[in-house]
């Protein structure tokens, strides 16, 4: 890179006191020497200096307006949470269901050997995940991609394939002290469905709740979400538009393990989220984990095996 | 988080209405132009405002306090807009390069009103309505970078955590941005080119 391709792409970055200072110090030395270049600072710096003055003032009835809208949203937030003790109650029926599964499984696969034929291409959870090698689970950790709910990064992901690389691969450490052990899925299902009302419960308190699913058929899995997201009551479009995108993604040929990020301003629609996931994907995993951002967020694992 | 700020997200969590309103208080303004900017109308800028601050208040027992409470409350604010831009531009095709193409954001950028005189003044007003129609004519991930950036003064670190993205990102998409809102007042109308370049060969003289 040439130094004046280095300078502009700088350029900003200079301006808004963002560069180190051995950075500053090529920048103004380049700038200095450089007609074109310290044309292009002066440009930008007389563009830039109106932005202070964009700013417009509120309209009048703005903050009566807004006064009436959070009486209203404190009633209804009331009245709602009435209903959450009823889905929490619900929830722990399902969790119920999935321990007496569990056992089933555990019992068939494990007292008595019985392997399940994975080969059937159901959409399902794969019925006994506790057949996946380590080896390829690790494998397919480091083909995770994240896709979170800011519109920008989602924007960028839908418009240019090549902006995938901005993403960072997430590290095993990242996410794998709850799901992997010495690269074995944690196959403690008991403990994950006894688990799962206290991941609700936590998602209050400053906790992600991960949703690992392991599917045969990525795409109906993706479907499957979709299908749930859209059925949410009130549901949350920026949640839609990420699993579309990820979706899309997928469908695109990026063949990857995929963990999205949804964010629920509601806890209503959280503990519906999770209720309506636990009915698709019977065989979930469900972790209460430390939230990654200030913000909790239900993080989906989706990972396929064959 | 100062004790104060502290408090009153305390008595909000519990439902204070007032508490709430007082937190909010100088945080209204920013929150109002970054809804007002993103959407470029200021009847949806005020809806979306409110919308905002109505999610924030439902939300805040959610708030930890990590990050400043400003912050947080941009990123609602960010998400809400961006939520209430795609439904509308459902069809909108975005290009990396290009800003958007599409038929919202092929609005002509309004030529300025030429004013009673040449003094500053009007030039200043012409340079802002110029800059204002450029920043409008950009997709909304640029908008959104720069509004955060000019109006909301937010450091690269802080874009980072609102947007959640990297600081690379951030720093790389800023660039793009100006360059793009260059981009657009250079390559239109020319006298534009003429205009702006007066005024900053104007302003390096003094």
């Amino acid at each position: 890179m040439n130094s004046c391709n280095l300078c502009l792409e700088n350029l900003s970055a200079y301006l808004d006191g963002e560069l180190t200072e051995a950075e500053n110090q090529a920048f103004e030395a380049h700038i200095n020497a450089c007609d074109a270049c310290s044309d292009e600072l002066a440009l930008m710096t007389s563009i830039l200096s109106v932005f202070d003055e964009l700013e417009e003032d509120l309209p009048e009835d703005f903050e009566t307006s807004l006064h009436d809208r959070l009486v209203a949203a404190k009633e209804e937030n009331e009245t709602k949470r009435n209903r959450v003790g009823k889905i929490r109650f619900i929830s722990q029926i399902a969790a119920g269901f999935v321990l007496v599964i569990t056992l089933g499984l555990v019992i068939r696969s494990g007292f008595f050997g019985v392997q399940k034929d994975s080969a059937s291409g159901m959409a399902a959870p794969a019925a006994a995940p506790e057949q996946v090698a380590g080896g390829a689970m690790t494998t397919q950790q480091n083909n995770i991609y994240k896709f979170s709910v800011g519109f920008a990064e989602d924007a960028e992901t839908a418009m240019n394939s090549s902006s995938i690389t901005e993403h960072d691969p997430i590290q095993v450490d990242d996410i794998g002290e709850n799901i992997v052990d010495d690269g074995h899925v944690n196959v403690d299902k008991r403990a994950l469905a006894m688990s799962f009302n206290e991941g609700i419960h936590n998602s209050l308190e400053g906790k992600d709740t991960l949703v690992t699913i392991r599917v045969e058929d990525m795409k109906l899995a993706l479907d499957s979400i979709v299908a749930i997201q859209k059925k949410l009551e009130d549901g949350d479009a920026p949640n839609l538009s990420t699993l579309k995108t990820v979706r899309d993604n997928y469908y695109r040929g990026l063949d990857q393990n995929v963990e999205i990020s949804l964010f629920y301003s509601n806890d209503v629609l959280w503990q519906e989220f999770l209720s309506e996931m636990q009915e698709a994907f019977p065989d979930m995993d469900v972790q209460s984990v430390a939230a990654k951002e200030e913000s909790e967020h239900i993080r989906v694992l989706i990972q396929t095996v064959e | 988080m100062d004790t104060a700020e502290k408090n009153l997200v305390e008595l909000s969590a519990g439902g204070d209405i007032d508490a709430f309103e007082t937190l909010i208080k100088t945080h209204q303004k920013k929150v109002y132009n970054i809804a007002l900017r993103m959407t470029k109308n200021p009847d949806d800028a005020q809806e979306l405002a409110q919308d905002a601050f109505v999610r924030a208040f439902v939300a805040i027992k959610k708030f930890r306090g990590d990050a400043s409470f400003s912050t947080w409350l941009y990123r609602i604010t960010m998400n809400v807009c961006t939520d209430f831009l795609r439904k509308r531009n459902r069809a909108v095709v975005i290009s990396m390069e290009q800003g958007a193409v599409g038929s919202e954001y092929e609005n002509p950028i309004q030529l300025p009103v030429e004013g009673p005189g040449p003094d500053e003044l009007t030039e200043k007003r012409q340079l802002k309505q110029l800059v204002r129609g450029a920043m409008d004519s950009l997709s909304p991930e640029h908008r959104q970078v720069l509004v955060l950036r000019e109006l909301m003064d937010l450091s690269y670190k802080d874009i980072s955590k609102t947007l959640n993205i990297s600081e690379g990102t951030v720093k790389s998409r800023i660039n793009r941005a100006r360059e793009g809102l260059k981009q657009v007042i250079l390559n239109k109308p020319e006298h534009f080119k003429d205009y702006v370049v007066k005024l900053y060969r104007k302003g390096g003289d003094s």
